[in-house]
């Protein structure tokens, strides 16, 4: 199970970093983080959700200049918060949108309003809201068609196979 | 409640938050942020194999549609980078001789160097940023080499980014067109004074003159006027006014390459306190 969530982590990170470096101004580049974060909540529940939202809020702190830890625990609030919403219901594709938007706002949300209160660079300048609001809206483009896979990849296998 | 602590709050969110929490501590104390920064770059550059392989997948289909859409504003615009050229050439000699004469002069008045600042320092850049609003690329020279928050970065002799955290051996570097960056410039031609804010990695820097009425040239240079806070020294080129866009909206093409950046310079100048 820790292979699969790590293969999907890590596929997620690198997609992000790529399609981000290639798409104008990243609006049109999804926020795969934290959607990933969201499909693995609605898969898989809160505490596999918040444990998830910790590790890639750990690589998106990698690459942002706000102080290490602070993705780390914006992510992990939504991923808990996102697994709270309804795990293991059957996510209709319009259901997936909004919840990948509205964790794409709260996790944006939480890391601006943590970096303003620590004195770090703060993401709330008027240029980042475009790139923001663009990440935010592909995102919940993709979600109904990235929650079926995330919910495949991550299914618990029948014992005794 | 099963599974919750006294308060409430499941174990596992707890132990999650706490962690986080740990981190964010540590990364403030002096020590313990050095090793976080070194253990965040090692990360990267464990990672900028696997993002250079993906960009190197979705380079051709980019370029592909990139090139179909602007085949003929890529001809237009190598004939006009043509010229360019040839007037630089003749401005880079120019600025030779000015440069020898400006020394000459400067050991007659007896003049010490601008802010009789070090000399800076060269640098690899080992990870370039993910794209996304607030991210950093990281050079090898760290604070062993006098690299401090706050620095300036140069490439190709115009200016980068800035230095946002370093520790032994690596820092992080803000790019200038980071959407959360922003720089007061100064237009070498008319004087002009304003406010250049970053806009993407590929939109270069959008252009906020004091006076919004006054007529900006194309092709025309911006340096730094080192009065944003002080953030970075007066004259350093950050880049060309680029054709207005059809709203108006006026921005400046970066001198510097961010994709192609491979070895930087740290400026080790430090704002004044």
């Amino acid at each position: 199970v820790i292979c699969r969530f790590g293969a999907l982590l890590l596929i997620a990170v690198v997609a992000d970093a790529t399609l981000a470096s290639f798409s104008a101004s990243a609006l049109a580049s999804p926020d795969l983080l934290l959607l990933s974060v969201a499909a693995v909540a609605a898969a898989r529940g809160r505490e596999r959700g918040a444990a998830f939202g910790f590790a890639s809020g750990l690589a998106a702190d990698a690459f942002l200049a706000t102080p290490a830890g602070l993705c780390a625990l914006a992510f992990t609030l939504v991923g808990h918060a996102a697994g709270a919403v309804g795990a293991g219901r059957r996510w209709r594709p319009w259901a997936c949108a909004v919840l990948t938007g509205a964790a794409c706002l709260a996790g944006f949300g939480l890391v601006s309003v943590g970096a303003a209160l620590l004195g770090a660079a703060p993401l709330v300048l008027p240029g980042a809201f475009g790139p923001t609001a663009g990440g935010v809206a592909t995102a919940a483009l993709v979600a109904p068609f990235a929650f079926p896979l995330v919910a495949r990849l991550l299914a618990p296998r029948a014992a005794g196979r | 409640v099963k599974g919750s602590s006294p308060a409430g709050i499941p174990p596992v969110l707890a132990l999650l938050v706490a962690a986080s929490l740990t981190l964010m501590t540590l990364d403030r104390l002096g020590p313990a942020s050095a090793v976080l920064t070194g253990g965040r770059a090692a990360a990267r550059q464990a990672l900028s194999p696997l993002q250079a392989a993906g960009e190197a997948a979705v380079r051709p289909l980019g370029e592909l549609a990139g090139g179909l859409s602007r085949a003929g504003a890529l001809r237009r615009e190598n004939a006009r980078l043509r010229r360019e050229v040839t007037e630089l050439r003749s401005q880079a000699a120019r600025a030779e001789a000015l440069g020898r004469e400006n020394a000459l002069l400067a050991g007659a008045l007896g003049l010490v160097p601008v802010d009789g600042a070090a000399p800076p320092v060269a640098a690899r850049v080992v990870s370039l940023p993910n794209g996304r609003a607030g991210s950093t690329f990281v050079v090898d020279r760290g604070s062993e080499a006098g690299v401090r928050p706050g620095m300036p970065v140069m490439a190709s002799g115009a200016l980068v980014g800035r230095v946002v955290r370093s520790s032994r051996g690596w820092a992080a570097v803000l790019p200038l067109a980071d959407p959360t960056s922003a720089v007061g410039i100064r237009l070498s031609g008319s004087g002009e004074t304003g406010l250049a804010e970053g806009a993407g990695r590929s939109a270069g820097l959008r252009l906020d003159l004091l006076d919004p009425a006054v007529a900006v040239a194309p092709g025309e240079l911006a340096v730094t006027s080192g009065l944003r806070h002080g953030r970075f020294p007066p004259g350093l080129p950050v880049g060309r006014v680029a054709p207005a866009s059809q709203r108006g909206e006026v921005r400046l093409r970066p001198l510097a390459e961010l994709g192609r950046l491979e070895i930087v310079q740290v400026l080790r100048w430090e704002a004044p306190a």
